[in-house]
């Protein structure tokens, strides 16, 4: 899950992408704008749909965990592309999120743990599946806290061939 | 009506309209499910044809919904997306689900 990074000649800085409401309807939204971001570039391992799936699963995390399912909150997304890896940040105004931390810094992982088979589908989990694909998604995944906001940012490990793309396009 | 259903004697087949299966339009999938448990249907297909995306909340209804139906014949999936395929492979999904079937014939069988 870790990343080696070499040291950028100027680090880029965060960019707002948007901002949505705490409702799931609204999540759609934020899927097709970081697709059209992530579309700009290609990846050495993962696509543009699993960068979204990502987004999708972190967005609604903080609408059920942050948020209580309760609209009327704000949500931002940013992202920052460097010449190695491409950040997104969900960026809420909910409490603390020890349970995420925990889950986040778990070295299990959970979905290569499961043995799945027709005669043990009753312990399956119905839910709880996200947090698990956010990490099997991503190559990095960090919680932090700043400005009493939770920020949840996953990190997308470029190819070489991305850094060329991204150069020609910018 | 983000869910067409389609119910002959105990057979249902459930068409998501929607390309997107995700948290938003969970809950009315499972409302579905119970609607045609309710009308006596045991085998549930679920035709998966429009669908092109799927998150983790999409995925645990159609689990629990998978429960619910054990003691019959569980859900059935057709037509899934080659994208929606790899997020079930992601999750090992594709172990408790055939994904490889085909829309059923008028008598209910399932086509590899």
């Amino acid at each position: 899950m870790t990343i080696k990074t070499e040291p950028a000649k100027s680090e880029p800085s965060h960019q707002k992408l948007l901002t949505i409401d705490s409702e799931l309807s609204q999540v759609k939204i934020a899927a097709k704008a970081v697709r059209k971001i992530s579309n700009s570039l290609s990846f050495k391992s993962v696509d543009s749909g699993q960068i979204e799936l990502a987004l999708v699963e972190s967005v609604t995390n903080c609408i059920e965990h942050s948020y209580g399912y309760q609209s009327g909150n704000l949500i931002d997304i940013e992202y920052k592309i460097s010449d190695v890896e491409l950040e997104v940040s969900v960026i809420d105004d909910g409490p603390p999120a020890p349970k995420l931390t925990s889950k986040l810094a778990s070295e299990t992982d959970a979905i290569s743990q499961l043995n799945l088979t027709e005669l043990n589908i009753d312990s399956l989990p119905d839910s709880g599946w996200g947090v698990m694909l956010i990490k099997s998604l991503c190559d990095n995944v960090t919680y932090s806290r700043g400005n009493n906001r939770n920020i949840l940012t996953l990190i997308f490990a470029l190819s070489p061939r991305s850094k060329e793309s991204h150069t020609q396009e910018a | 009506m983000n869910y067409a259903m389609e119910i002959s004697g105990n057979l249902a087949t459930i068409t998501p309209s929607n390309n997107r299966f995700d948290a938003y339009l969970a809950p009315e999938f499972r409302d579905t499910v119970n609607d045609a448990i309710e009308k006596s249907a045991t085998n549930i297909t679920v035709d998966m044809r429009n669908v092109l995306f799927i998150d983790s909340s999409g995925l645990g209804s159609i689990v629990s919904c998978h429960k619910l139906l054990q003691s019959a014949n569980g859900i059935q999936l057709v037509n899934v997306n080659k994208d929606v395929r790899e997020i079930f492979r992601l999750t090992h999904m594709d172990k408790i689900f055939d994904l490889n079937q085909c829309s059923p014939d008028q008598d209910g069988n399932l086509a590899a």
